[in-house]
């Protein structure tokens, strides 16, 4: 690893999702993605709330939440209040990576990313995200305006890499539209659209392979919106068909989507080909994108509606010179971005950052350092200096987010404009808060909104040149210009996760008499109200109706809450089941199904839908805690002390029962030193009498004991006697296998037998069983074994030492928990110092009568040489 | 008309009028020989026409 020399190539791609991507690296259609899989890191990548891409490419560059970075929507008013433009980098508050290596001295480039506009004067290249948009009109020519790329000059050299939408042909079509001739160009503008979304991402990517080869560089960031914009379009024909699609239709752009997916690797296939083996290059998207049954064909009406198909989960892909190869890695965030990649310059991460460094991706690790904030830093950070904001307004950007539906036409009365952008961006705002679990900030903002009077709809503006788009949205004469609607929404959100039925209970009268023409679903809602109000009953009729209307996750998942409140443990695992069978990446909905399973005391289970829960959202305190119970009925006491803690260091408030529970198991692993034998003291008949323990504790010298005191023996003598063991192994080699087959346990019957400690679990409960366990000091044990395969004793494998400790720990649970199973405990020294007492407390054990002298005769000091 | 292409990467490519993806997935380099070639092809039958 060379820190000094590091490099970072980070690559966005906005939407892209697993659940695309892995039947097409499995197909060997992304090529380029493998190998970089197969080389480094991958796994999920969690978004935030709401996931709108300004917003989160702004929280990946800052390692900031929105509330801190202010850029909070696709648009923004202009500082002069007089209009509305799209979302500039003049909104960003906080310092994105590239300022901070401006002030380090290190050389950044940046291409597209959003938003990016007015270039930013670091040292290195800024191709902003307004270079790619051109006039679809070819006869209209589209000049670079000022501010598009820094530094100024560098403009002359890559004006031409812009790439018209005119200039597209069926050569690049056919890949992705076979029989696009068959398309009648004049009813359906699907072809317009993929040609302009094509030309702007090779225009992107034409800038980026340039400055990759012509520019030094440290760090390079590049961004393509190509993904998100072609599902925005494309995705509800995208294979399984879904009903509502005509068959035509989808034979037809069937296959656009994964031909992006394609395209997107043929373009990181080029990048990596520019690279020197000293980069390390992320791959990332910032959420991703239904592609089953939960598609929208017909997206309600209100403010940035398409965003409603995100899903909750991007990807993410790492590879470079210090990073792990061919690892999953689990629980990042957006915001650990930032801090990561300026851990991997050795640079000090700022206090006031919300993510993390994501240390489980690197091969070797530095201590992670910190500074208070890099906001406050004095300095040269390459930012804007001057307010100067003439040349920011944009009609091109401004008609895509329209066209793409992320916003409404703004209305033509710029007064209406502004206020309906500033009641967006404090509502986004609201919903980061809501986000973070910070309700007061939350409401606050959200009251205000309500509570202000807003202007009407006169006849003049709904039969004005937005007639059509008014109409649409059903906008009347007489209607307030800003909906109230989404932020009563967020209220009774904000209501319910207080505990505040009354009020809950209002919002949700309020919504219902509303406009209809949002058709919220509320019943789940409601659900939550008669929940919190005891009526658990009336809540299950409610949900059960909603659930015979469209069943879904959500509608499920309530159920199981529902029943669990009535402590119907059976019906409340089946709904949780059935929540996940909707949405198999719901972290809730397996963390709720871990809780139930672990009442149900199948913890085995529960341990795995919790750590399903964990893998997909790391911060997660209920589901660390509910790992933790689990784990210790398992007798994973360490572990589960691991799970608790993490539950409480997460948990914001304390977190009172993480803490009972981390003291209990500290008891616990204290007490656990000394074992508790389980026993009658009485002959059963057809017993098995076990002799067990780790491998070098004395096993072999007690079944010799017991074959000496009268007891037959089941072994094959297979295994001869040697050095380690001169009087021999007393083994029977079925033993080996018996976690595969333990049918011919019955052979066992009243004789004795070696099983192994991590064996023992498998032993057939048909039988009843006489444990003889073996206790040998773990240092001692391990020493042995040491010398036993020629090496060095001195040297101790903590891990091996941890894992003995657990199996050790897994038996005193395992012997508790079944009942035909008695156990005593006999420690390898006292076998040597006083053989006749051990003998005497087998015999009444074991309840048959032994030869106690031939016992004692097989006892030779001599042959303990490990000793401690 | 048809042009080769030779990059920096040893591969050789190519290039129709019509150009195709695996050249705009090239870059720069990519557009800039794509083009090069459209417009000698322009320049071509403006001769034979003239």
């Amino acid at each position: 690893m060379s820190m000094k020399k590091a490099k970072v190539l980070l690559i966005g791609w906005d939407a892209a999702d697993w659940k695309i991507i892995w039947p097409l690296v499995n197909s060997g259609q992304m090529p380029a993605l493998k190998s970089l899989m197969s080389k480094g890191v991958y796994g999920n990548m969690s978004t935030m709330n709401p996931p709108y891409s300004p917003m989160l490419w702004s929280s990946v560059a800052t390692g900031k939440t929105p509330d801190k970075h202010g850029v909070l929507g696709f648009i923004e008013v202009n500082p002069d209040g007089n209009g509305i433009r799209p979302v500039t980098v003049k909104s960003r508050k906080s310092r994105a990576l590239w300022n901070i290596f401006h002030n380090q001295g290190l050389k950044s480039n940046l291409v597209g990313w959003w938003p990016s506009f007015p270039a930013e004067p670091i040292n290195g290249v800024v191709v902003s995200d307004k270079f790619q948009k051109v006039n679809k009109d070819p006869k209209i020519k589209t000049n670079i305006a000022k501010g598009t790329i820094h530094p100024d000059h560098f403009t002359s050299k890559i004006r031409d890499l812009r790439m018209f939408p005119h200039e597209v042909t069926d050569a690049h079509i056919l890949p992705f539209i076979p029989k696009a001739s068959e398309i009648n160009q004049e009813k359906d503008a699907s072809l317009a659209t993929f040609a302009k979304l094509l030309a702007e991402n090779t225009s992107v990517h034409a800038a980026a392979t340039n400055l990759m080869r012509t520019t030094d560089w440290d760090f390079m960031g590049v961004y393509y919106d190509l993904i998100d914009h072609f599902c925005h379009a494309f995705m509800k024909f995208h294979p399984p068909k879904l009903a509502a699609i005509p068959d035509t239709k989808y034979q037809l752009y069937k296959d656009v989507i994964a031909g992006a997916y394609r395209y997107q690797d043929m373009m990181l296939e080029r990048k990596l080909e520019l690279i020197d083996k000293n980069t390390t290059v992320i791959v990332m998207s910032d959420h991703g994108y239904e592609s089953g049954h939960r598609r929208i064909l017909k997206m309600p009406k209100y403010p940035a509606a398409p965003a409603l198909e995100h899903r909750n989960f991007g990807m993410f892909v790492a590879a470079g010179p210090n990073i792990m190869k061919a690892k999953k890695v689990f629980g990042l965030g957006l915001i650990d971005v930032a801090p990561t990649i300026l851990h991997m310059f050795n640079l000090p991460v700022g206090r006031d950052m919300d993510g993390k460094v994501a240390l489980e991706i690197f091969k070797e690790t530095n201590e992670v350092k910190y500074i208070d904030s890099w906001d406050k830093i004095k300095g040269e950070f390459g930012e804007h200096m001057s307010d100067d904001d003439h040349l920011l307004s944009d009609k091109e950007t401004m008609q895509q987010l329209i066209d793409l539906g992320y916003i409404d036409k703004p209305d033509d009365n710029v007064e209406i404009a502004v206020l309906k952008t500033n009641c967006d961006i404090k509502h986004n705002l609201a919903r980061v808060y809501l986000g973070k679990k910070d309700y007061e900030k939350a409401k606050a903002i959200l009251l205000e909104l309500v509570d202000k009077d807003y202007p009407v709809y006169k006849e003049s503006s709904i039969n004005g040149k937005n007639k059509k788009v008014l109409e649409r949205q059903g906008f009347k004469i007489g209607d307030s210009v800003v909906d109230k609607i989404p932020f009563y929404m967020d209220l009774l959100k904000v209501a319910l996760s207080e505990k505040d039925y009354n009020l809950s209970e209002e919002y949700l009268k309020i919504l219902r008499t509303a406009d209809k023409r949002f058709e919220i679903n509320t019943s789940v809602s409601e659900a939550k109200i008669l929940i919190g109000q005891g009526k658990v009953n009336d809540a299950l009729k409610c949900l059960e109706q909603a659930r015979d209307k469209n069943p879904n996750s959500l509608v499920w998942f309530q159920i199981g809450k529902a029943y669990e409140k009535i402590n119907d443990l059976e019906n409340a695992k089946i709904a949780f089941e059935s929540a996940i069978k909707f949405e198999t990446d719901s972290a809730k909905s397996h963390s709720a199904l871990a809780k139930i399973l672990y009442e149900l005391k199948d913890y085995e289970e529960s341990v795995d839908h919790a750590l399903t829960a964990i893998e997909l959202v790391k911060y997660f305190p209920e589901a660390h805690y509910t790992l933790g119970q689990s784990l210790e009925q398992l007798g994973d006491l360490e572990n589960a002390k691991k799970a608790y803690e993490t539950a409480a260091s997460l948990k914001p408030k304390t977190f009172y029962r993480a803490e009972a529970a981390i003291e209990n198991i500290k008891e616990n692993l204290e007490a656990n030193n000394c074992f508790r034998d389980k026993s009658e003291y009485r002959y059963r008949e057809n017993q098995i009498v076990i002799v067990s323990g780790l491998p070098r504790s004395g096993t072999s010298l007690m079944m010799q004991m017991l074959s000496a005191g009268g007891l037959d023996i089941l072994t094959d003598k297979n295994r001869t006697a040697d050095h380690s063991n001169p009087k021999g192994y007393y083994e029977y080699n079925p033993v080996m296998s018996l976690h595969k087959d333990n049918t011919w346990l019955g052979k066992a019957k009243n004789k004795s037998l070696k099983v192994v400690a991590p064996l023992l679990k498998f032993l057939n409960p048909e039988y009843r069983y006489k444990v003889i366990f073996m206790n040998r000091d773990l240092t001692e044990v391990i020493k042995s074994q040491q010398r036993m395969i020629g090496k060095n004793p001195e040297v101790l494998p903590t891990k091996l030492f941890q894992a003995y400790n657990k199996h050790l720990k897994q038996v005193e649970v395992w012997k508790n928990k079944e009942p035909g199973v008695e156990l005593i405990y006999i420690n390898y020294k006292d076998v040597i110092d006083d053989a006749l007492t051990i003998a005497h407390k087998v015999e009444s054990f074991i309840g048959l009568e032994l030869d106690k002298q031939d016992m004692m005769a097989c006892v030779d000091g001599r042959l303990y040489r490990n000793r401690v | 008309m048809q042009d080769k292409l030779k990059n920096e990467v040893v591969k050789e490519i190519v290039i129709t009028e019509k150009g195709s993806l695996g050249l705009l997935a090239l870059g720069d380099i990519g557009l800039r020989e794509w083009r090069k070639v459209k417009q000698r092809e322009t320049n071509n039958n403006v001769n034979e026409e003239g």
